[in-house]
């Protein structure tokens, strides 16, 4: 923690809130706290206990992302329950379980998600060109001594052309399929490195299908899926896609996750009914979530997030 | 052996023969399949640092070692010496395998050092450490308006750091050793 860099970061939050608005977007400030959290086998929702008045307990969860009710709110602009929610972002902090205290990661830590109704995967990439290049105010940045160029459009690049470039392999979406460990150790080992010397951002595009599980398929490549994420200077800032809104395809995803979940030893999380139903309703929609700790550590040339957050847990529960 | 979940900065690894101090280790989940750990490692014998990115099903071979709470006395330059705060023992390290983090050290400084064989192997610095001021330019008048501007302070064991403009010498300031950086002013 800095004092002074903490008063830039509120400084950030306001502007990201005014930008949204200012573009058009509705804050909404869906729950935290929430009995059907998140499938994803690798993501460790906090649990905690839920009790009313007379004591009867709830499991309850804190949210790792606020991609469901968001989702759900989008459903109810769609069938014109509630219009302004059809451009909505969730500014507000969501919590994993089982991170690093400190590098990139924090176990609590700030995200800007937004959605939106009749936009992909492509308006998300100008969405994320403009909030960051907004904020910088400028077309170049400096991070730990290296200088990256704002400079838009950002350069795009699938992920099958990521490892053809990075690591001299044709195969990648087959070998998500096949060793999907494999497929990220090459891609930790020999992809990510790569994004980290780049003197500039980029969009990291279309992902094997197995690896975005709540997103949609490519019309004309049903191996890939419409999912974006953006690294600055190696850094993972965002994650985004073009929504599935097949309910019954995403209630396959979700099972199928069960399963991982169960295999690993995990406990079961149940499924979100009121989602599945609500999220067929959705004609079309994109959504995307930004790491604004992230965003704040490239802004203020910063290497590590306990820098730029107020309290982090290597301070409140690691004082060795 | 043990999974490589289990390894921490700090913790000492043998792999053919040879040991390694793991300087770096985090955590990697991707959304789906096995999760990582990217480590950071440097050869006790040669200096080599090495980056490895292990499925958390691998495992590797961690080394017992021994954790004493030492002082810092005084260097040559080429070696650091300690002193065991128990049995009063001094101990050397070399400078490469104190690396940048000699910068940090001063006069009395309580260190933890990673002890394997009875040897000396690694310092662990405490994460935060309280230094006297020993030189800051005054503030000009009108630094403020920007609302950001920092200056270059010099410390009592010559480490320079960047810190907000009303800092003066002979106050103690507070400096994060995980990434070098002014924390606040220590009012203690």
């Amino acid at each position: 923690m800095q004092w002074l860099d903490l008063q830039k970061r509120a400084r950030y939050m306001r502007a990201i809130r005014e930008l949204f608005w200012a573009d058009g977007f509705t804050e909404v400030d869906t729950p935290l706290v929430v009995a059907r959290p998140g499938q994803e086998p690798y993501l460790d929702p906090f649990v905690t206990r839920v009790e009313d008045a007379a004591g009867r307990p709830h499991t309850g969860y804190l949210i790792t992302s606020p991609e469901y009710a968001m989702k759900k709110l989008l459903a109810k602009a769609a069938i014109g329950e509630a219009p302004e929610f059809e451009k909505i972002f969730q500014l507000s902090h969501v919590f994993r379980n089982n991170e690093d205290f400190g590098g990139t990661h924090n176990p609590e830590f700030a995200m800007i998600e937004w959605y939106r109704l009749g936009a992909d995967y492509h308006d998300l990439m100008n969405d994320v060109e403009h909030l960051v290049c907004s904020l910088a105010g400028t077309e170049t940045i400096t991070y730990q001594g290296k200088q990256i160029s704002l400079a838009r459009p950002w350069p795009r690049m699938t992920v099958d052309e990521a490892f053809q470039k990075f690591a001299g392999r044709t195969d990648a979406n087959e070998l998500a399929d096949a060793d999907v460990s494999e497929f990220y150790k090459i891609f930790l080992n020999d992809v990510e490195p790569k994004l980290r010397e780049l003197a500039h951002p980029i969009f990291l595009t279309e992902y094997p299908a197995s690896q975005a599980a709540l997103a949609r398929k490519k019309s004309d490549n049903p191996k890939v899926a419409e999912r974006v994420e953006c690294y600055i200077a190696g850094l993972e800032i965002a994650n985004g896609f073009s929504e599935l809104t097949d309910g019954v395809e995403q209630r396959t995803r979700f099972v199928e996750e069960q399963k991982e979940r169960a295999s690993l030893g995990k406990p079961r999380i149940e499924l979100d009914e009121e989602f599945l139903t609500l999220l067929p309703l959705i004609p079309k929609a994109a959504g995307i979530s930004v790491g604004v700790d992230r965003v704040i550590m490239l802004l203020l040339d910063r290497a590590n997030i306990n820098d730029v957050i107020f309290w982090p847990c290597r301070d409140l529960f690691d004082q060795a | 052996m043990a999974s490589v979940t289990e390894v921490k900065k700090g913790s000492v690894i043998k792999r053919n023969g040879e040991l390694f101090l793991v300087t770096l280790s985090e955590h990697i989940s991707p959304g789906k399949g096995t999760p990582f750990t990217r480590a950071k490692i440097k050869s006790l014998t040669t200096g080599k640092v090495l980056e490895e990115t292990w499925k958390d099903n691998e495992v590797v071979e961690i080394v017992e070692v021994g954790y004493n709470n030492m002082q810092y006395l005084y260097t040559d330059g080429t070696f650091y010496t300690f002193m065991d705060n128990t049995t009063y023992e001094q101990v050397q390290l070399d400078a490469d395998t104190i690396g940048d983090d000699a910068k940090y050290l001063k006069d009395g400084l309580e260190v933890v050092m990673c002890v394997y064989n009875e040897q000396p192997v690694a310092m662990e610095l405490p994460r935060k450490i309280s230094y006297k001021v020993a030189e800051a330019p005054p503030a000009v008048k009108g630094d403020s308006t920007s609302g950001n501007v920092q200056k270059e302070i010099v410390l009592e064991n010559g480490l320079i750091a960047m810190a907000p403009i009303f800092i003066k010498p002979g106050e103690r300031v507070i400096i994060n050793t995980d990434t070098g950086l002014y924390v606040e002013r220590d009012n203690s």
